[in-house]
This record gives structure tokens, C-alpha cells and sequence, in this order.
């Protein structure tokens, strides 16, 4: 989809840069049309999380720094996670906890699970950083669209067991180049999670997707909606704020 | 009732022949009393820890933990399990029938000590209680037991593979009722074996206030397990309880509905009749076999009773005696040394250590056979009667036989 966003945004928006029209192009290169880096060397912004799991939906605020480099920290900000904080540091997390004042870094099993309960994972987070690393890339020749719009259909299947999906789909606009909707696959063929972009802000000079509902497939009734607001591209950010030691301040 | 003395003295004749009788009776029954010990002690061990790890007699919870129990939700919680408690115990039909309650939380976890992590399950229970239930009190090998908040005790294989001792700082991270996570260092102040691997390689316990604040329950508890005088009286309890509680979210089932494990129980028992009926084959099938020889082998003294005016009937019976005669002393032989076996065996219970390993039973590594004397007049009983019908077979073919040819195909 892109690579190397901040956290949530990492997975669920998706900006790109307005194109010059071009023909017949790469897996590779699609994915590299969709790239933030490349429209911003730091960022910040708030969000809103809202996590449907049947009749209860719960909502989660935070505010987000990050750097095109890889580094990012989010502070959530509702009530019943103040002061939670994740760090990530290129392919490291890190979780803070202000009762405990004390980190607790995400590997092994934990990578499996939801972040804040929601229904992106920390590895959805962390791999977003190397799809072209993970996963064999390549555009079907097939004509796509989503919701009218013409697509390029990606297609990537995973080179090692070890990726967390077996197959991602992604829908991107041939235009805008905004993967509006994403569909991660299991072994077995079954569809696990759709990504699906409900709302594309232009800032600056990219289209960022800055409201995404992420959907599990295998729960009924279960789905985040991830939304940015107030984005500021290129701010000043001290870099000390991306350090662990930093997260206790 | 001469036929009985003949045919005590054909046994006594041939005592070579009757001695192979007796001793195939003798391993068919000394294997199905050692296998009625052996379930007797399997099975009781289970059904122990089963109740008391587990369900209690009869468990409380809302009707959405019940709904979905396999994922153990930490936001699916009786609110004010205090006040349900006290219900309880003041009632004055179900107040008497209680030995003991317990309030639980059970969550999955991820434990990190010093960069290394593994999953657990959590279990959150009051200490006191707790020392009659888990009773992880009495399995503490180093360090001691929980005293007070922010102590947790931990499976001996878990710490081995998180490489903590005693005194060691956990850190225990979990989903919470209000659907974030959270964090909480708590102190190594234990470390038990309890012999069941399931227990020893992937739990760990601490205190109902702490795991209320790790979980953010707000006071609330997934289950209430209540433990009674007579566990006979689960399903009648859990009827009073539900009219008690009379909320509309909140359930109590018998253990033998909320327990996973009843499942098992039963499967066991019926694999259990199965082993036996198989037993009991194998010893029909070599009793016959016997018979059948003793049968062949006097053909000539058959024709020769029958010749000397024996009737069918007298013969029927002379056989059928033998068969039942030896049938009974085999029984006698193998109930005894079954019973002697598995007293032996009861004192130093079977280890089966490594094939336990890895699943998820309630039950200890080691079990320690159980005899009761009802099991063991039931196989006595089993095994005489077998003996006794199966004997008819070659019995009825002794006394159809012809005389004459008889004595003639014996020449």
C-alpha cells in the first residue's frame, strides 16, 4: 500500500502525490507512486480511533509525531488511556504506560495483536515498512475499479511463511494514486481484513486518505475507523521525542 | 449335584490343563481390576482439579462471558460479585449447601521479563480461597506463596522459560475491560510444580485486586465459583441460584454443563467401557479356547459316559461346572492380585510425566490408582459370569455328541 507511515496512519491512510499520467507500470513502481516519504520529511497530527465490536463502539484519541525515516510516537489522549504512549523506532515498538511508568517493548505474540484493541495489528504497523521486502509484488492485467474510480489491482504474495498474510490485495487509483481499499488473505484463501478509504484530504501537495475503516473478516460487527485531523507537514520536531527516555517525560 | 464333584475332579486331573484355564481367567481379571483402579484414580484426579481449577459446582457469570468463554473476555464481568455473594450465603435454602466461594478473573497475558516474553494464562483469585481450589499453596518448590499485592506465583516451567527466579519483577501486560491495554509490574514471589503441565508451563496467579486493576474491572469479577458440600447438589443449586440472582444477565450453570472438561469425562468412561469390553473379550476368547481343547481332548470319556447312560443334561452340567469352577478361581486369583497390584502402585502413583505434556488437562502427571470394592465385586462378578456362559458353548457340544463316534474318532 505505501510505506513507512506513523503507526495507525502507517496502515490506514494512505497519501500520495498527484501524478503525471503515466502507462504500464510496475508493481514496484505503483506501490512506490503511493509512498509518503516522499511528500513530507516530518508530521503531526490527531486522531480519533473508533473500534465497533458489535453494539459497543469505543473511541481512543491521540496525538502523533513522526519522521519519513521510520520514527514515530503517539500519545493517547482519551480518558481511559491517557498518557499511554507507543514509540517506534524503524521496526521496533515500544509501549509506555504512565501508571507504571515503564515500557514494555511489542514482540514475539504481541505483535499479533490488536493495537488498543482495534483491528490493526502491531505487525500490520510494522510491515507496512517492507512489503516489497515481504511479498512477491505484481499488477493484475485485469481492469479494476473501485466505487467507479479506474484501479490498478496489486497483488502481493508472500515470499516466507513468516509474513503475516498470505495475499494483499490493493485497489489504486490510477489517478490519485490513493490505494482506496486493501484485502488481506490467509493461506487458505479466506479473507481476513479489508481496508476501505472513506475519505481523501488533499494537504499540501499529496491526497492523504485521512479516514480509513479497517474491517475484520472473520468477526462480524467488527471494524475500526481511523480518522486524522489537523495534519501539519514538515513541522519542527525535536528528535530527542523519539526516544525511549523521552517517553516517561 | 455329582456332576459338580466330577467335575471338580477333572479339574484336579488335568491340573496342567486347569492351571492354563485359571491363569487366562486370572490375566483378563487382574487387567480389568488394575484398569478399574487405574480410571478410578485418572478419572477422580480429574474431575477434582476439573471443578476445582476450573468451574467450581456451579459457576456464576454474566450471560455474555458465557456466550463467548473461549476468548475469555475481560469486558464481560458480574459488576458487584460482593453483593452476590452475600445472596448467597444469607439464603436459607442455598446458604447451608455452600462450602466455599470464589471470585475469579482468568485472562490471557503476555509476561516480559528482561526483553524475553511469553503468553500466560492470569488467574486473579483471592489468596485464602484460593489456597482450597488452586491449592498452589501446597506447590510452591522455591520462595513462598502469595502474601499480599503486586506478588504473583508462577507455573516452574514458565519461569524456566522466562529465565526468572524468586524475587524477579514481571512485567504483565493485558487487554482491559475497556478495550485498551495495560501494564503492571508485579514481584516473583513463588514458583510451583503442581504436577499438572498445563498449570506449571503457562500460568501464573496473583490477587483479585490486582488483577481488577491490571484488567480495569472496576471491581468486577468474570466468574463466582461456588463450591458445595455435596457436589451431588449442582444442578438443584444452580436452579436456586438462578431464582436468587434473578437477573436476567447473569447465569449459573452445574458443572457439568459449564465445565469443558465433563466432555471428557464422559468420553473417558465410555472409552473406559470399551477397554473393558475388550478385556472381557480377549478372556471369553481364551476361556472358549480352553474349553474347546478340553472338550476335543476327551471325546473318548464322553462317548463313554454317554455310552454308560449320562444323559445330555448330566454332561451339559459337568462341563458347564468345570467351566464355571475354573472361571471362579481365576476370578478370585485375578481380583487379588489386581487389588494387590494396584495398592503397590496407589503408594507411588504412575508417572506419565512426558506423554502429558503439553495438553491442557486438569489433571496431575502422576496418578494414583483407586480401588473400590464395588469395582472390584463388579469385576469378580463380570468375570464368573463370563466364565460360567461362555463354558455352555463347548459344554452343548460335549453333550450333542454321538457316543459311538466319539469313542471311535478318539481311536
Amino acid at each position: 500500500m505505501k510505506r513507512c507511515l506513523i503507526l495507525l496512519a502507517i496502515v490506514l491512510a494512505a497519501p500520495c502525490i498527484v501524478p503525471a499520467p503515466l502507462s504500464a507500470l510496475t508493481g514496484e513502481e505503483i506501490l512506490a507512486r503511493m509512498d509518503v516519504n516522499k511528500v513530507f520529511t516530518t508530521i503531526s497530527y490527531t486522531a480519533k480511533m473508533q473500534i465497533a465490536q458489535g453494539s459497543v463502539v469505543r473511541t481512543k484519541t491521540m496525538k502523533a509525531k513522526a519522521t519519513s525515516d521510520g520514527k514515530a510516537i503517539v500519545e493517547f489522549t482519551n480518558p481511559e488511556d491517557k498518557g499511554i504512549k507507543y514509540l517506534k523506532i524503524d521496526k521496533n515498538l515500544w509501549i509506555y504506560y504512565p501508571e507504571e511508568d515503564d515500557t514494555i517493548p511489542i514482540s514475539g505474540h504481541l505483535l499479533k495483536e490488536g493495537m488498543m484493541g482495534s483491528d490493526v495489528s502491531y505487525e500490520d504497523a510494522l510491515e507496512e515498512d517492507a512489503l516489497a521486502e515481504a511479498y512477491t509484488i505484481q499488477v493484475s492485467p485485469e481492469d479494476a475499479s473501485f466505487e467507479g474510480k479506474p484501479c490498478y489491482l496489486v497483488i502481493l504474495n508472500a515470499k516466507k511463511d513468516t509474513a503475516p498474510y498470505q495475499t494483499r490485495k490493493i485497489w489504486v487509483d490510477k489517478v490519485s494514486f490513493v490505494g482506496w481499499k486493501a484485502e488481506m488473505y490467509a493461506k487458505s484463501g479466506k479473507l481476513l481484513k479489508e481496508s476501505v478509504v472513506l475519505e481523501v484530504k488533499r494537504i499540501g501537495n499529496a491526497d492523504f486518505a485521512t479516514k480509513v475503516r479497517m474491517t475484520n473478516a472473520l468477526v462480524p460487527n467488527r471494524y475500526t475507523v481511523f480518522e486524522m485531523s489537523e495534519v501539519v507537514l514538515n513541522p519542527k520536531l525535536d528528535p530527542s521525542i523519539f526516544s525511549k527516555r523521552f517517553l516517561s517525560r | 449335584m455329582y456332576f459338580i464333584k466330577l467335575a471338580l475332579r477333572n479339574i484336579f486331573r488335568n491340573r496342567r490343563r486347569s492351571l492354563l484355564a485359571v491363569l487366562s481367567v486370572l490375566l483378563a481379571l487382574f487387567l480389568m481390576s488394575f484398569m478399574e483402579g487405574f480410571l478410578n484414580g485418572m478419572l477422580g484426579s480429574f474431575t477434582t482439579n476439573a471443578t476445582k481449577t476450573d468451574s467450581g459446582h456451579v459457576q456464576i457469570t454474566t450471560k455474555e462471558f458465557q456466550d463467548r468463554l473461549r476468548f475469555m473476555p475481560v469486558d464481560a464481568n458480574i459488576t458487584d460479585p460482593v453483593a452476590v455473594v452475600e445472596a448467597l450465603k444469607n439464603d436459607p435454602v442455598v446458604g447451608p449447601r455452600i462450602d466455599l466461594t470464589a471470585m475469579r478473573l482468568k485472562f490471557g497475558t503476555l509476561l516480559e521479563y528482561n526483553g524475553r516474553n511469553k503468553t500466560a494464562l492470569g488467574i486473579g483469585g483471592e489468596p485464602e480461597t484460593e489456597k482450597k481450589l488452586l491449592m498452589l499453596d501446597r506447590a510452591i518448590i522455591r520462595g513462598k506463596y502469595i502474601s499480599g499485592a503486586r506478588e504473583i506465583v508462577i507455573g516452574e516451567n514458565l519461569a524456566e522459560d522466562l529465565g526468572i527466579e524468586v524475587g524477579a519483577v514481571l512485567k504483565i501486560v493485558s487487554a482491559t475491560a475497556e478495550g485498551s491495554t495495560n501494564m503492571r509490574k508485579l514481584t516473583v514471589a513463588g514458583i510451583f510444580r503442581s504436577g499438572i503441565d498445563s498449570l506449571d508451563s503457562g500460568v501464573f496467579q496473583m490477587t483479585l485486586e490486582d488483577a481488577q486493576a491490571l484488567l480495569k474491572t472496576g471491581g468486577g469479577v468474570q466468574q463466582i465459583m461456588v463450591m458445595l458440600k455435596d457436589y451431588k447438589q449442582s444442578e438443584q443449586t444452580a436452579l436456586d441460584i438462578l431464582k436468587i440472582l434473578g437477573n436476567p444477565d447473569l447465569t449459573a450453570l452445574p458443572w457439568t454443563e459449564s465445565n469443558e472438561m465433563f466432555g471428557f469425562l464422559s468420553m473417558a468412561e465410555a472409552m473406559f467401557i470399551s477397554i473393558y469390553f475388550f478385556i472381557a473379550i480377549l478372556g471369553t476368547v481364551i476361556i472358549v479356547n480352553i474349553m474347546m481343547m478340553v472338550v476335543l481332548e476327551r471325546r473318548r470319556e464322553i462317548g463313554i459316559m454317554k455310552a454308560l447312560g449320562v444323559s445330555r443334561r448330566e454332561i451339559l452340567g459337568i462341563f458347564t461346572a468345570e467351566g464355571l469352577i475354573l472361571g471362579i478361581f481365576g476370578s478370585l486369583a485375578g481380583v487379588f492380585l489386581g487389588l494387590a497390584v494396584t495398592a503397590v502402585v496407589a503408594t507411588t502413583g504412575i508417572d506419565l510425566g512426558e506423554s502429558l505434556k503439553g495438553m491442557n488437562f486438569p489433571m496431575t502427571n502422576v496418578i494414583y490408582p483407586a480401588v473400590s470394592a464395588m469395582g472390584l465385586v463388579k469385576v469378580f462378578v463380570i468375570g464368573v459370569l463370563t466364565a460360567g456362559i461362555i463354558s455352555i458353548l463347548p459344554a452343548r457340544r460335549a453333550a450333542r455328541m454321538n457316543a459311538v463316534a466319539a469313542i471311535k474318532s478318539a481311536l
